[in-house]
């Protein structure tokens, strides 16, 4: 699938979820809800940087495509570790972990920076040093203006990430859920 | 014949897929867009202006 089909069923995803169960997002104000969906959209794109050609690889210049390059060799290649359970758990509760710690606000907008920097980059194409940039403000306005990222972030990066998953679930190629068990794909297709 | 079929299969595959996407893409925008209207937008108008 591409990008942008990827970021709209995870905006959508993260905002359904949120309509039809309330209790799971704990009751988010609108502000949060706002940023939830903006981050889980970006976040969505982030199993493909085990793809050195991917958007998300060239998000933020050559940094994301070394930083892809590496993913792509420890993932296994496209469609592998980081299309994964497994994966998916360990990023949701990485990121979980570190926004609890000390330095949380500087991952939140870390994490939001990147997210937005997708979003625009899929949605106006412009260069990446502009997206970039643009993103950079955005994040300071999320994390600082609607606050209580350790609470929203999470979630969103957990909902994203998954969506991505099912997105990728219904074609031909299907991903390997059960990877490093079993490495074959499932498909719905 | 059999890899005329398969092309043909394939290329019906593309195309299924590709017609899939755009659907999925339309379908995510459209509910998205409503959802954003009515969890964010109106709330967040109706506590500015009330």
């Amino acid at each position: 699938m591409m990008g942008r089909s990827h970021l709209l069923v995870a905006g959508a995803g993260y905002l359904t979820l949120a309509a039809a169960a309330p209790n799971v997002l704990r009751h988010a104000p609108p502000a949060q809800l706002a940023a939830g969906a903006v981050c889980a959209a970006g976040a969505s794109l982030l199993p493909d940087l085990d793809c050195p050609g991917s958007t998300i690889a060239r998000a933020l210049g050559p940094l994301s495509e070394l930083l892809a390059r590496v993913v792509s060799r420890l993932a296994g290649g496209h469609r592998a570790g980081t299309h994964s359970l497994l994966a998916w758990l360990a990023t949701s509760v990485a990121l979980a972990l570190a926004l609890d710690a000390a330095h949380g606000p500087a991952v939140a907008l870390v994490v939001c920076t990147l997210a937005c920097a997708l979003m625009l980059d899929v949605i106006t194409g412009a260069r990446a040093t502009v997206c970039a940039l643009l993103a950079l403000g955005a994040s300071v306005a999320l994390v600082a203006g609607v606050g209580h990222a350790d609470q929203w972030l999470p979630d969103a990066v957990l909902i994203g990430y998954g969506t991505h998953l099912l997105c990728d679930l219904v074609t031909v190629e299907g991903v390997p859920l059960l990877w490093p068990l079993s490495p074959s794909a499932t498909s719905w297709h | 014949m059999a890899a005329v079929a398969k092309r043909y299969k394939l290329a019906l595959i593309g195309a299924t897929d590709h017609w899939r996407e755009h659907l999925v893409c339309l379908g995510a925008g459209a509910l998205g867009a409503y959802l954003a209207l009515t969890l964010i937008a109106v709330p967040a108008l109706a506590a500015t202006v009330l």
